[in-house]
């Protein structure tokens, strides 16, 4: 038996935190409009594996997330009927 | 002192003397708490991203104030028996907030020269940080990779 060893390379573009690289952005709660970027389209926090957000950040951004949703500036979910 | 700032709904469909009303009211409890109001602010109606009490929107008032903590407390008490106020959130900004902070504020607005030169102040900043931060990715990429390697030959 042939050990196929998979050459699978994926292509990865090298994440910046945006926070980090930007200093001017601020994370705010009252500013949905960028906490926006950060969420995929039902509503859901992107994990930092994806964003490339550091750990800094990341936690600042989620709690601002999470005060978004509950005055009401931020969906929990979107009820998409499919 | 702390200060705080409470941003809260109000129902949409009051008139404006009702808006008026409840915005005074609440105000008048920070005032009467021996609190301060740094900014008081209307973001008018806006759409709200769920139904609170079977509203689809919402006027949105923000309240910057400093004052001791019991503030908080009498102020979201109120908010709660309040049936104009839909939902209010609190956020404490800093911990520490005297008289000299109150008066810098203030005086911060007045003029608006000194703003801008902190901005360009801030720029060179960003611009300092953005190419440190690529040399660091430099580094974390290398670092995924190897560890990309390890997982191809334990699952092959």
């Amino acid at each position: 038996m042939v050990v196929r060893r998979r050459r699978r390379r994926v292509f990865h573009r090298r994440k910046i935190c945006r926070f980090c690289a930007d200093s001017s952005l601020k994370i705010d709660y009252k500013d949905p409009k960028t906490l926006r970027y950060f969420v995929t389209e039902r509503g859901k926090i992107i994990p930092r594996r994806i964003s490339g957000n550091c750990a800094k950040h990341q936690r600042q951004l989620s709690l601002a997330i999470k005060r978004a949703r509950h005055i009401a500036l931020m969906p929990y979910t979107t009820t998409t009927t499919f | 002192m702390r200060r705080y700032e409470t941003l809260f709904i109000v129902d949409p469909e009051l008139t404006d003397e009702n808006l008026k009303e409840v915005a005074e009211k609440f105000k008048n409890i920070i005032l009467a708490d021996k609190g301060h109001i740094i900014k008081y602010d209307e973001w008018g109606k806006r759409k709200l991203a769920y139904p609170v009490r079977k509203h689809d929107y919402g006027f949105y008032i923000l309240l910057d104030y400093c004052g001791p903590s019991d503030i908080v407390n009498e102020l979201e008490r109120n908010m709660r028996i309040d049936e104009r106020v839909l939902k209010y959130i609190t956020v404490k900004i800093s911990d520490s907030f005297d008289q000299e902070d109150l008066e810098e504020i203030k005086e911060a607005e007045k003029p608006a020269e000194i703003p801008q030169e902190a901005e360009k102040a801030e720029e060179v900043a960003a611009q300092e940080t953005i190419e440190e931060s690529s040399e660091h990715e430099k580094k974390v990429g290398e670092r995924v990779e190897s560890s990309e390697s390890k997982e191809e030959k334990s699952s092959s």
